[in-house]
């Protein structure tokens, strides 16, 4: 079949998306969003091999490598989107407010209002503390967890790599 | 005869690789640095069209190689945009620069929230996307960005019934 991994990689993308919106609208996941989403979207991607792929339509070797790659690339796509979903984009605020605001602009007092320290950083740190990146320690001194100085280290060689500054 | 086009399939991990190669190269590369990302992605591009083109040029394989190429693309785009704004990252990393740990005081002192408003609006301002005018800030680079904030906000709508799941 003609450009079968486009079409059944788009299929079952969108039968997860479906799945995903119903259930989120039903009741949100405890817990880690992204690895629910993963067991959705690989559940799926099995279901289309037993029910439908396996027994209806045989692919080639090369075809179920595309279909896989697709998918994959699909879901991925997605869950990174989803990750700047979960938390406010400061960048994304301001360019909503300031489309909201249209002519009047926004002003810097107004900004600098709305985006305190609370906002911006300190609730990063506990979102850090939730997902076991960050430890507190008896003294009150935030350090890394073992899992969040191998993160930290990615981005630090990757970073050095692109002699790139400290971001943010 | 098989193994062609199972080796021609993953081709587009061949291109992303060189993209990110391509994107470290010309990040290093003083003149070239601002436009690093594109011209990375650019040059995977073609370093899959030769890959296509070299292995038979089936219009099913371009479409679907390039499709794949430009989703896992995105991807790194993404990648790289974290170590570039997510505020997460950088707490991350002041506190691995910090070896008996940070107080949130001290964190502030390094990282805070009159940095992170500077840093954007310098970019936005750069990028053309906001203007000064007097002493307000006003859209200037056209419906794009407050589209995409619009979009984010009403998928948030759908998802969490509410403009934020954690803030």
């Amino acid at each position: 079949m003609p450009f079968s991994a486009l079409i059944f990689g788009g299929v079952t993308f969108a039968a997860g998306l479906i799945l995903h919106v119903a259930l989120w609208r039903v009741r949100l996941p405890e817990g880690n969003h992204t690895m629910a989403l993963l067991k959705i979207f690989f559940a799926l991607y099995a279901l289309s091999y037993v029910f439908v792929l396996g027994p209806w339509v045989p692919l080639s070797a090369a075809q179920v490598v595309s279909y896989t790659l697709f998918y994959a690339g699909l879901v991925l796509s997605y869950l990174v989107t989803y990750s700047a979903l979960e938390v406010n984009s400061p960048t994304l605020e301001i360019m909503l407010w300031a489309s909201q605001r249209g002519h009047q602009g926004l002003s810097m007092e107004e900004l600098r209002s709305r985006m305190t320290d609370d906002y911006l950083v300190l609730e990063r740190l506990k979102d850090l503390r939730r997902d076991g990146m960050v430890t507190i320690q008896e003294n009150g001194r935030y350090s890394l967890s073992k899992k969040g100085r191998r993160l930290a280290r990615l981005f630090e060689r990757y970073r050095r790599l692109l002699a790139a500054g400290m971001g943010g | 005869m098989t193994i062609i086009p199972l080796v021609s399939a993953l081709a587009p991990l061949a291109a992303l690789f060189a993209n990110a190669v391509f994107h470290v190269f010309f990040s290093r590369v003083g003149k070239l640095r601002r436009n690093a990302l594109p011209l990375g992605a650019f040059l995977g591009l073609v370093i899959l069209a030769c890959l296509d083109l070299g292995a038979g040029g089936n219009p099913e394989r371009i479409l679907t190689d390039g499709a794949i190429y430009v989703l896992f693309s995105y991807c790194y785009y993404h990648f790289n945009n974290l170590g570039e704004t997510a505020r997460r990252v950088r707490i991350l990393r002041e506190l691995s620069n910090a070896p008996i740990g940070l107080t949130s005081a001290e964190l502030l002192a390094c990282y805070n929230a009159g940095e992170v408003l500077d840093r954007r609006l310098r970019r936005l301002e750069e990028s053309g996307q906001l203007a000064r005018k007097g002493a307000v800030y006003v859209v200037a680079g056209g419906a794009f960005l407050p589209a995409i904030a619009g979009a984010m906000h009403f998928l948030k709508r759908l998802l969490f019934r509410r403009t934020g799941r954690r803030t």
